[in-house]
């Protein structure tokens, strides 16, 4: 598995954890395209805050560094890392390429 | 040290309230909350507690009330506590101390009103972080009270007589907000390790509601004593 997948794979059984505590009508589809904020997210405001804090939690304990995702370099960015899944990803790899190069 | 003769302060101006002596509650900002002036021990000085959101709205007061703010007291790192910190430290140069076990929840600050869906965004301050076990944070007649749950750097501050207690301690009902990092059997735990520890006559000053003596919410608030499992059958 590369550290794409590995991250695409911690993001994603993040929301399969979150969707383990919904009613089934409210749960969210799970891929690497699903929205995480903006008119397109089925998330609400604490179940996206419990989904970042979930993904910083696994991603410190795999990579034994402290990794931040909601601090303001995140929200400064030109395309927001929470728009989707698949920004999520793209950011958390550049952040690990800066603690631990690939 | 409070001065033995206090200096004659103007009535309150408009949006503040007097609430115990020589200490203001002023509330507003786009998540509302309580914000507190109090006269330091030097004429014309203030320190504030938990500017929130709208830091223009608590200059104006302190002002008005002849005083300048050079501290800035936080309960805990919630934006609506200290969103406006930055402002004071800006325009007066104040430091802002902040228990270090909440500088992660002070950063994520800006993504909390992101998915809040609140367009204002705050400036985080440079923070100075609360040794508790120091007498006089920051050289003022107060202390700071860990109280773990809320967040896990959420302290009361003690000031003479008033007990500023963010977002852990209501007049009315209990603060649960359910965000991350939250945890409910901390904060039972927190509080009732200080509950005989609270003189009765303590007012009670929190982040968001009114004011009260410890005394009344220790008989009253029903929703607190049951959260404490202290509720008579």
């Amino acid at each position: 598995m590369d550290r794409r997948e590995e991250v695409l794979a911690i993001i994603l059984s993040a929301l399969e954890s979150l969707n383990l505590e919904l009613p089934e009508a409210e749960r969210v589809k799970v891929g690497p395209t699903t929205p995480l904020f903006g008119p397109d997210a089925t998330l609400d405001s604490l179940s996206l805050v419990s989904v970042i804090v979930d993904v910083e939690t696994a991603l410190t304990m795999r990579w034994d560094a402290p990794i931040s995702l909601t601090d303001d370099r995140a929200m400064s960015r030109e395309i927001s890392p929470f728009d989707t899944v698949g920004t999520l990803t793209d950011y958390v790899l550049e952040l690990l390429q800066e603690i631990a190069p690939a | 040290m409070r001065p033995s003769v206090l200096p004659a302060f103007p009535p309150p101006p408009e949006g503040a309230q007097a609430v115990a002596d020589g200490v203001w509650r002023v509330t507003g900002g786009a998540f509302p909350s309580n914000a507190y002036i109090c006269a330091a021990a030097v004429p014309g000085e203030a320190f504030v507690v938990d500017p929130g959101l709208d830091p223009e709205r608590i200059d104006r007061a302190a002002q008005d009330l002849g005083l300048t703010p050079r501290q800035v007291f936080c309960t805990h790192g919630h934006f609506d506590h200290l969103g406006g910190a930055s402002h004071f430290q800006r325009a007066y140069g104040a430091e802002v101390f902040l228990h270090p076990a909440d500088v992660k929840v002070m950063k994520s600050s800006n993504f909390l009103l992101m998915v809040l869906k609140l367009d204002q965004r705050i400036v985080l301050p440079e923070v100075t972080p609360v040794d508790p076990a120091q007498p006089r944070v920051g050289g003022q007649a107060l202390r700071y009270l860990p109280v773990p749950g809320h967040t896990p750097g959420s302290c009361f501050i003690r000031f003479g007589g008033s007990l500023f207690t963010g977002d852990s301690l209501y007049a009315q009902g209990v603060g649960l907000s359910d965000l991350p990092g939250e945890n409910h059997a901390l904060l039972r735990q927190s509080l009732l390790a200080l509950w005989d520890q609270i003189p009765g006559d303590s007012l009670i000053h929190p982040g968001h509601g009114p004011s009260a003596s410890f005394e009344a919410i220790r008989t009253k608030n029903r929703a607190l004593l049951g959260f404490l499992g202290k509720a008579e059958p």
